[in-house]
């Protein structure tokens, strides 16, 4: 246990290091998020949208800085190693891949919590984003939740990402845009229908965030897909059934790396 | 010039199978016009929530034919700003690149005209979606054909802009071309008229090319321009602003082209590693 820790504590260090380190580059971090939630907010007032609206553009903001580094920084991230040839290090080190990759979330969540939160603040100071805290605690349960669910599931993706090959680099790409239209990033996923918006309730982001809309936004009720209790059951479900998978795909991973060898080949 | 056709010609090659050999072609085109689908999808659900409709008007219009061009100028601007991260740090060949008897500018005129063509893709099959919204078309082709062709001049300098200061920074790369597609996509009209910004931003967007760009696209494809700011500038001179602003555009990337590729040079960084 002492070691799986250390090993978590060594690999999150680099990137919450290289997540302050250097100062300019929380300019971007920022700034770069707030661009495109802005252009969102402007579409949502040409429109004349109720202001709530606006709230869930920020919101979905905040979360989809999570799910991109879900995507880029845990998913790819096997992958991304193997070309640079780091690989073969986390192989040999005398600590478990799920400790590497546990290392990876806790310091990928730090650094995007910094943008998140930037975002969170600049972007309601912006627009004057009102919010009303119906139930803090269950807001905090359901936000840890659906992080949780979703780097369990950037877990599972890694070692699917390593043996995909370059089809990886191209699914964390295609997992940008149709995810946020599916999971309902800027709008009540329940506009979607009822069934598509449940069947894309298999990536957690969905549940999470018509949960907190619900949670930040109570006249947002109405559009909501399910009672956000249910949704944070549902989100520890997801949890264990991703981090379950987790763990039998880098079993998997493992087994045809020894049997094949072509595990840390690199442009494969 | 041979030499520098060739240039051209070998790095769009390189760039498509860069992009594509990991599948067959069918697949491939089936995952480039998925992306823009899915970004136009969630503007048309935005659109649907705020005014509980989804038939055709002024507002979808404007913000599906916008969107849809954006597609090329966001993925050119992207892909260009990532390049050099991509030579440098992943597949470690810049240096050799850029020591090749060949130019690198004709390099990366190459590289950005296969992203741009292949952008070209999701945009026809975006612009064949609208018949089902429906979005009132009036297509003027010969407007169009100007406007996509030198509409790529424009992102090429911005790109390269770009494209030279990432020579330069550590791990900016993605960052940077996001970035400014970001700025165009916010300041150039594209999903919302200019009137909606703040006044100052609004000033400053008519300064930018992208901004004449997606007002002549409107024009082109839906035969007006609904933008009370734009609407106000003639045909003629929204041509002629576009032009002039490109022209500026040009001037500013090959100042910085020369400048940053002296000075990554100089620095030695040409074989910078950032990435971990």
């Amino acid at each position: 246990m002492i070691k799986f820790l250390r090993a978590v504590k060594g690999r999150a260090y680099p990137r919450v290091i290289g997540a302050i380190r250097e100062p300019s580059w929380m300019f971007w971090e920022v700034f770069l998020p707030l661009l495109s939630i802005s252009a969102y907010v402007f579409v949502y007032r040409s429109l004349h949208a109720p202001p709530e609206f606006e709230g869930f553009v920020i919101l979905g903001g905040i979360m989809t800085a999570y799910w991109l580094n879900v995507l880029w920084g845990m998913a790819s991230q096997f992958y991304w190693e193997k070309e640079v040839g780091n690989l073969q290090y986390y192989i040999m080190a005398p600590a478990s891949l799920e400790s590497i990759l546990a290392g990876m979330a806790l310091g990928g969540m730090f650094g995007t919590t910094t943008r998140a939160v930037s975002v969170l603040i600049l972007g309601t100071l912006l627009f004057h984003v009102h919010m009303s805290l119906t139930s803090p605690l269950l807001l905090v349960a359901v936000f840890l939740i659906c992080l949780a669910a979703m780097y369990a599931m950037g877990m599972m993706f890694a070692s699917l990402f390593l043996l995909w090959g370059r089809e990886a680099w191209v699914l964390s790409s295609l997992f940008e845009e149709p995810i946020y239209f599916l999971s309902g990033q800027n709008f009540p996923v329940k506009a979607l229908g009822s069934s598509v918006a449940l069947a894309a309730s298999i990536i957690p982001l969905t549940l999470g965030l018509d949960a907190m809309r619900q949670l930040i936004f109570p006249s947002s009720i109405p559009y909501a897909l399910l009672n956000p209790y249910l949704e944070l059951i549902i989100l520890v479900v997801l949890t264990f059934l991703y981090f379950i998978l987790a763990r039998i795909f880098l079993k998997k991973m493992e087994k045809i790396g020894k049997t094949k060898g072509t595990i840390i080949t690199r442009w494969l | 010039m041979k030499g520098h056709i060739r240039a051209i010609k070998t790095a769009m090659w390189l760039d498509y199978q860069i992009m594509a050999n990991w599948t067959k072609p069918i697949t491939f085109f089936t995952y480039n016009i998925a992306k823009p689908v899915g970004a136009s999808l969630l503007l048309i659900a935005m659109y649907y929530v705020a005014t509980g409709r989804i038939v055709g008007s002024t507002a979808l219009s404007f913000l599906y034919i916008g969107n849809a061009f954006y597609m090329i100028l966001g993925q050119v601007m992207m892909d260009l700003g990532y390049l050099v991260h991509e030579d440098r740090e992943h597949y470690q060949t810049l240096k050799y690149i850029i020591i090749s008897p060949s130019s690198y500018y004709s390099y990366l005129i190459g590289r950005s005209a296969t992203r741009f063509l292949l952008s070209i893709f999701p945009v026809i099959f975006l612009l064949f979606l609208g018949f089902l919204i429906p979005i009132p078309y009036h297509f003027n082709y010969l407007l169009l054909i100007f406007t996509t062709l030198f509409g790529w001049i424009f992102m090429v300098s911005a790109g390269m802009l770009l494209n030279t200061i990432t020579l330069l920074t550590a791990r900016y790369g993605g960052s940077i071309g996001e970035a400014f597609a970001g700025l165009f996509y916010l300041l150039s009209g594209v999903i919302f008229p200019l009137s909606i910004l703040p006044s100052f931003l609004s000033k400053f967007a008519l300064f930018l090319p992208s901004t004449y760009w997606f007002s002549l696209v409107r024009r082109s494809v839906l035969g007006i321009e609904p933008d009370p700011i734009l609407s106000a500038i003639s045909l003629e001179s929204c041509i002629m602003l576009f032009i002039l602003t490109t022209l500026y555009f040009i001037t500013l990337s090959l100042a910085f082209y020369f400048s940053m590729d002296y000075l990554a040079r100089r620095k030695g960084v040409l074989e910078m590693i950032t990435t971990y």
